[in-house]
């Protein structure tokens, strides 16, 4: 006759409960509401942030082909949309968010090769790019 | 090597990629916008465009698809939702792609209207 340790049955069981009742409350990543907020962790989710700023960019890029196939009249009419101030502070958030993008993922690919990882560089780096991506926006808000 | 790792390596490696190839094309658009419709249906006609874009569209909504589903990975607990949501991310960027190479071969080939 097999000896069955009830103790281990519910064990067992109690870890199987544990576990589906935290996946159904799964707390949000990275934990926004245990963390102080600092330069690098916002600059992670601004990263983040940005990345459905590039994905929105990368949907308008489709449309604007289209429109390019339509005729001249159908880029007219893109041309006066993009002409409005709503559109052109748009046009200047998405292509800030871009550059931001584009500029932070280098640190990061910079950082994948295990350099610039000490936090002196790390700030120095936060704090250049976001001063970048302000002056990139000023220029983008300038040559619309 | 597991599912996660390997999506975090193509990321990175669609990521150097976009790092050249962006800057091409910002450059590229700056440059052309200046010429008018006209300035840009015949820079389409180019093939070197025509495979710069192509690799741009493409390279970048596998990026785009890559970074979302770390998204969703973080932010959406059950496995059921999630596939629900890459699904539906996965569709429309298909979508996206095949309307780009089909807009990119018509400016190619000039069948324009």
């Amino acid at each position: 006759m097999r000896f069955i340790d009830n103790r281990k049955v519910f064990s067992s069981h109690l870890i199987k409960l544990l576990l589906s009742i935290s996946c159904m409350n799964s707390p949000l990543s990275p934990h926004l509401q245990i963390y102080k907020p600092q330069l690098n962790s916002i600059m992670s989710i601004l990263h983040r942030l940005s990345g459905v700023g590039f994905f929105a960019i990368m949907i308008i890029h489709t449309f604007f082909l289209l429109v390019l196939v339509n005729g001249a009249k159908d880029y007219e009419f893109f041309c006066i949309l993009l002409d409005s101030t709503v559109s052109k502070i748009f046009t200047v958030m998405i292509s800030m968010c871009v550059c931001y993008h584009f500029i932070n993922g280098i640190r990061y690919l910079v950082w994948s090769t295990g350099k610039g990882l000490g936090i002196k560089s790390i700030y120095l780096s936060g704090y250049l790019i976001i001063a970048s991506v302000i002056i990139i926006g000023i220029i983008s808000w300038l040559s619309l | 090597m597991t599912n996660y790792s390997k999506f975090y390596k193509w990321q990175r490696l669609s990521a150097l990629v976009l790092a050249f190839i962006f800057p091409c094309i910002f450059i590229k658009m700056i440059t052309v916008k200046k010429l008018g419709y006209y300035g840009f249906i015949k820079d389409f006609q180019n093939i070197e465009t025509y495979l710069l874009y192509l690799a741009f569209i493409n390279i970048g909504f596998y990026h785009c698809y890559l970074g979302i589903n770390s998204i969703f990975l973080d932010y959406i607990a059950t496995t059921k939702n999630r596939n629900l949501a890459m699904c539906f991310v996965g569709l429309i960027i298909l979508i996206c792609v095949l309307i780009s190479c089909y807009s990119l071969t018509k400016l190619l080939v000039g069948e324009v209207n």
